[in-house]
């Protein structure tokens, strides 16, 4: 990116907040802190950011709702928890709304700014797809909007997540020729996510049942057996209007 | 806050399986009551029958039978009663405790929980000095000690957590590649370097909780570290698989045990030489045993203390 990342930071703890921000600005990011959740909505309603990093507790809600309600106003903005609360069922509910990452406090400043680098990696791997498949696509039996991040089948808008929306630009980019398991883990996950080949065949599914007509006998995403996936171009179309 | 949400949860579960056990049990103790009644009355009238039949059945003999039914209902009745007095004292009791280790547990992670905010200030603002100032022994200190105590908040809180019914999201991990992204920035202690070894397949799959998994190698390098006869210690993992398992070995070159084996892994042990509490070896027994696995301490002949940490093999679709 020639222009520094944006990053907002949600953090209503002061010590916290501040010197994470000088931290995060001493790494040429552009900072803009926010100690509360109508602090944070009112500072991204003037400029959208590249990440958002949100503590979990937050003095006038969660910061889980405050994910949601920047997914909607700004799906591209990529979402990282910074919490206190490390058990399973908080990560998985944090990642389950489509957050880039969960940084469990105390953590280690080298650390979270890996992390962070990660999850603007993927984020601008978005943001390309999105000028390249600036037009609604049809992919089988969904319009696929990549720049709302929005999927419309059967006359229902589901929102995708970030990774759904990173596999299928990958297949996209790809369209006609073989896309192996590994290159999909090495583009669309973390390095510090450890998925398996398993992860990737589960998210082909989850693809499979928002695009296909009938999922057990896919037509649009094949199975090259031992290889990976690959898209079929006949499956896709420009979009109607 | 999500948190609170899983403990009320936890404890509406708990609640629930106790509320079933006791309402089994006082359904039983009725049916002992009626099934009890039934027999006396049966029996009784079988008695009447046979006297009547016998011509035994006078109005001394009926007399005496009658007090002898009085008595055996007096005494069953009594039994009975007491029997249900000690069964509902018995739940209260259990309730009331049930309360309390709750009330503790909650107070114990909220301030643990409470603890986590100012140490990641102190980190982070530690971390700065270290790298913008010049580095001196007194911020190195400083950051080992806050290692230290989050290693404590870590243990104490995880150990709320457990003995609380919390639970644990299994999943397929690449035990090698994730032992190497460990080593490179997960293990808090810079001072303890890790030699990884694996023998075998490449990339074998346990089944394990990412977060119980950090827990686990944490508490393994933070003993090394403390127990390290040289400034900088060492550990060597090694990493085998097994038919349906993979092991991996943790070995370390500390002063080692010398005391009674089979107490390792209890909690609150502390060997003569720990400096701990006596939480790490429970947490890394417990953790393992809800990942499907097992720990076992102390198996190595040489001189420092090794670890065998015992993982299910997670199956991967072709």
């Amino acid at each position: 990116m020639s222009t520094p990342p944006r990053i907002l930071v949600v953090e209503d703890e002061i010590n916290v907040g501040r010197t994470l921000s000088e931290r995060l600005a001493a790494e040429k990011y552009h900072v803009v802190w926010a100690r509360s959740a109508t602090e944070a909505l009112s500072q991204e309603e003037q400029t959208p950011f590249d990440l958002a990093l949100l503590d979990v507790g937050l003095p006038d809600g969660s910061g889980f709702q405050l994910a949601g309600a920047l997914r909607r106003r700004h799906p591209q903005t990529a979402i990282v928890f910074l919490t206190a609360f490390g058990t399973p069922e908080d990560r998985v509910r944090g990642l389950e709304l489509g957050a880039e990452d969960y940084v469990v406090k105390p953590f280690n400043f080298k650390e979270l700014n890996l992390r962070l680098q990660n999850a603007l990696r993927r984020a601008t791997l978005l943001a390309n797809a999105e000028a390249r498949f600036e037009k609604p696509l049809q992919v089988g039996r969904a319009r696929i909007d990549l720049k709302r991040m929005e999927a419309r089948v059967d006359g229902e808008t589901l929102s995708l997540t970030h990774k759904e929306c990173a596999v299928l630009t990958l297949l996209l980019e790809k369209e006609g020729a073989v896309l192996a398991r590994d290159e999909i883990l090495d583009r669309a996950w973390a390095e510090d996510e450890f998925p398996t080949p398993r992860t990737v065949d589960n998210f082909i599914l989850r693809l499979r049942k928002l695009i296909e007509h009938n999922p057990a006998e896919p037509t649009a995403i094949k199975s090259i057996r031992g290889v990976g996936y690959q898209l079929d171009p006949a499956a896709v179309r420009e979009a109607a209007p | 806050m999500s948190r609170e949400d899983s403990n009320v949860a936890i404890a509406q579960r708990s609640l629930r399986w106790f509320s079933f056990v006791a309402a089994l049990w006082l359904l039983l103790l009725l049916g002992l009551i009626v099934w009890w009644g039934l027999v006396l009355h049966n029996q009784a009238e079988k008695i009447a029958e046979l006297q009547t039949q016998a011509g035994t059945s006078t109005s001394e003999t009926h007399e005496r039978w009658l007090k002898t039914q009085r008595m055996l209902m007096w005494e069953g009745g009594t039994y009975i009663v007491l029997l249900a007095g000690v069964s509902i004292a018995l739940m209260r009791l259990y309730l009331r405790d049930r309360r309390r280790t709750n009330a503790l547990q909650a107070f114990l992670a909220s301030v643990t929980h409470e603890l986590k905010t100012p140490l990641t200030s102190i980190r982070l603002q530690a971390e700065s000095l270290a790298e913008t100032a010049q580095s001196t022994p007194l911020i190195e200190r400083l950051l080992e000690d806050t290692s230290r105590l989050e290693g404590q908040v870590e243990k104490t809180l995880e150990l709320a957590r457990l003995e609380g019914g919390g639970e644990l999201a299994l999943q397929p991990m690449p035990i090698v590649a994730w032992l190497q992204r460990f080593t490179r920035s997960g293990t808090r202690n810079a001072s303890v370097a890790l030699d990884i070894e694996s023998a075998g397949e490449e990339r074998p799959l346990v089944l394990a909780d990412p977060g119980a998994l950090q827990i686990v190698f944490r508490n393994l390098v933070e003993n090394t570290a403390r127990h390290s006869q040289a400034t900088d210690a060492r550990a060597r993992i090694r990493i085998e698989r097994r038919e349906d398992s993979v092991s991996v070995t943790f070995a370390d070159d500390g002063v080692g045990f010398t005391g009674e084996r089979t107490r390792l892994g209890v909690l609150f042990f502390r060997g003569s030489r720990s400096q701990g509490a006596g939480v790490g070896l429970y947490l890394i027994k417990s953790l393992m045993r809800r990942m499907g696995g097992r720990a076992d301490f102390n198996v190595g002949g040489g001189p420092g203390f090794e670890t065998r940490l015992t993982f299910r093999r997670a199956e991967e679709m072709a």
